[in-house]
């Protein structure tokens, strides 16, 4: 400190540093307000390969998510749901999710994973949440967009059909294949 | 930065034997889910979201400039020609440094799990900027009331914003929810600080503004705490 300095001084970069960072939130928050960041998903959604894997090891029932990326009511549904912290831990807990993505529209084909899981489930529209046993039993479906609460709850329903059925499933059965 | 005031604030924070006894409870409970999941197979062996960054810096820094000035103690510290600004920033820098340390212990146990490096790196980064961040935002409230007060200020400033957010989703005027949602989420960054950076892990993209908030914030409440502090009227103290 120089002998003249007051020890109440304030520092005048500090002032400064302070003007130029509430300038540049303000900035960033117009900026972010007009292009958003993009939504994310906090659910570690595996392959359909993947999912069978670990729900035969943990005995977990799997859900699949079929969408779409043009389908709105799918973004909608990830922003609401799949992005938020507690939804995204709980279907975690609950499931192994698995991601099951459409490309007709955009590359004109699907792989064959995705194609032979549509026809097995019979999908008709997206987004369709599905549950099934780790040995490929279907305990429940939610088709559309019902709202995030009402999803969540059929989640709950479909988990605790599930677990009558893991009751019966045998601890040394193979994973099942479908041909993926 | 004034090593003499660290070394004492250091001393001071850490013989306190009510504020090692939360952060251990806080440190413990943040690591559970890493720490079960090291014997139970089902659970999931992802980042789990915490608040504990932010409940140690309330912790360590709850009272960093009220206590003081209660005891009267800068009295006798101002009695040397040390500039408070130098003060404020020592003691607050040593608490920061304090949470900031033991908000990263309870991802250690993550990487015996098997979570990808990456993402404890960036979970570990969110809860030092939340530390820093508290710390600073309770080092601001700290200089403007007594004592343990700015622990108060700060709870019923949190009510406040959870009774907002409750009229913000029950509200049936659109205008009205509108309004509360707009007034929680301007005001609140600005008394709980958050950054949630393992969303980048995900594929989430980065956000300048979230980085800038935390950091106008911390700026913010340590201009505050300086300014504050640089009023106190203050017998014996060199000018």
């Amino acid at each position: 400190m120089r002998p003249t300095e007051s020890t109440r001084a304030m520092p005048l970069a500090f002032l400064v540093v302070l003007g130029l960072l509430l300038l540049a939130r303000g900035a960033t928050a117009w900026w972010e307000g007009r292009h958003p960041p993009e939504t994310y998903d906090r659910v570690d959604w595996k392959t359909p390969a993947e999912a069978l894997e670990v729900s035969a090891m943990h005995k977990k029932p799997i859900l699949y998510d079929f969408t779409a990326d043009w389908c709105a009511p799918c973004q909608k549904m990830k922003g609401e749901v799949f992005a938020d912290k507690s939804r995204a831990a709980q279907i975690g807990m609950m499931f192994v999710p698995s991601r099951v993505l459409d490309r007709q529209q955009e590359d004109g084909r699907n792989p064959a994973g995705v194609d032979s899981l549509q026809q097995k489930y019979a999908i008709t529209s997206f987004p369709t949440l599905i549950a099934v046993t780790p040995d490929g039993r279907e305990v429940g479906r939610v088709m559309g967009y019902p709202g995030s609460r009402a999803t969540m709850d059929s989640l709950m329903v479909f988990y605790r059909r599930s677990a009558d059925f893991r009751i019966s499933f045998p601890d040394s059965a193979p994973a099942p294949s479908l041909g993926l | 930065m004034n090593k003499e005031i660290v070394l004492a604030t250091l001393e001071q924070r850490l013989r306190s034997p009510v504020r090692c006894a939360l952060a251990a409870a806080f440190v413990f409970f943040a690591s559970g889910p890493y720490l079960i999941a090291l014997f139970v197979k089902a659970m999931p062996r992802e980042i789990q979201g915490s608040p504990h960054g932010g409940m140690l810096a309330l912790v360590f820094a709850a009272g960093v400039l009220g206590q003081e000035f209660s005891s009267g103690a800068p009295q006798l510290t101002f009695t040397r020609p040390l500039p408070r600004w130098q003060w404020v920033l020592s003691r607050a820098a040593t608490c920061a440094a304090i949470a900031s340390v033991l908000a990263i212990l309870p991802y250690f146990p993550a990487l015996l799990i098997g979570i990808p490096l990456d993402q404890i790196a960036l979970a570990m980064l969110g809860q030092v900027a939340e530390a820093v961040a508290t710390t600073a935002v309770v080092a601001g409230l700290s200089s403007i009331v007594p004592g343990l007060t700015d622990l108060a200020l700060l709870a019923g400033a949190n009510i406040g914003f959870g009774i907002l957010g409750l009229f913000a989703n029950l509200l049936r005027d659109d205008q009205a929810r509108a309004v509360a949602t707009w007034l929680k989420s301007h005001i609140e960054p600005w008394f709980s600080p958050k950054l949630d950076l393992v969303g980048l892990a995900h594929g989430a993209s980065w956000s300048s503004h979230a980085l800038l908030v935390i950091l106008s914030t911390i700026a913010f409440w340590l201009v505050i705490a300086i300014a504050m502090s640089n009023r106190k009227e203050l017998s014996y103290a060199t000018d």
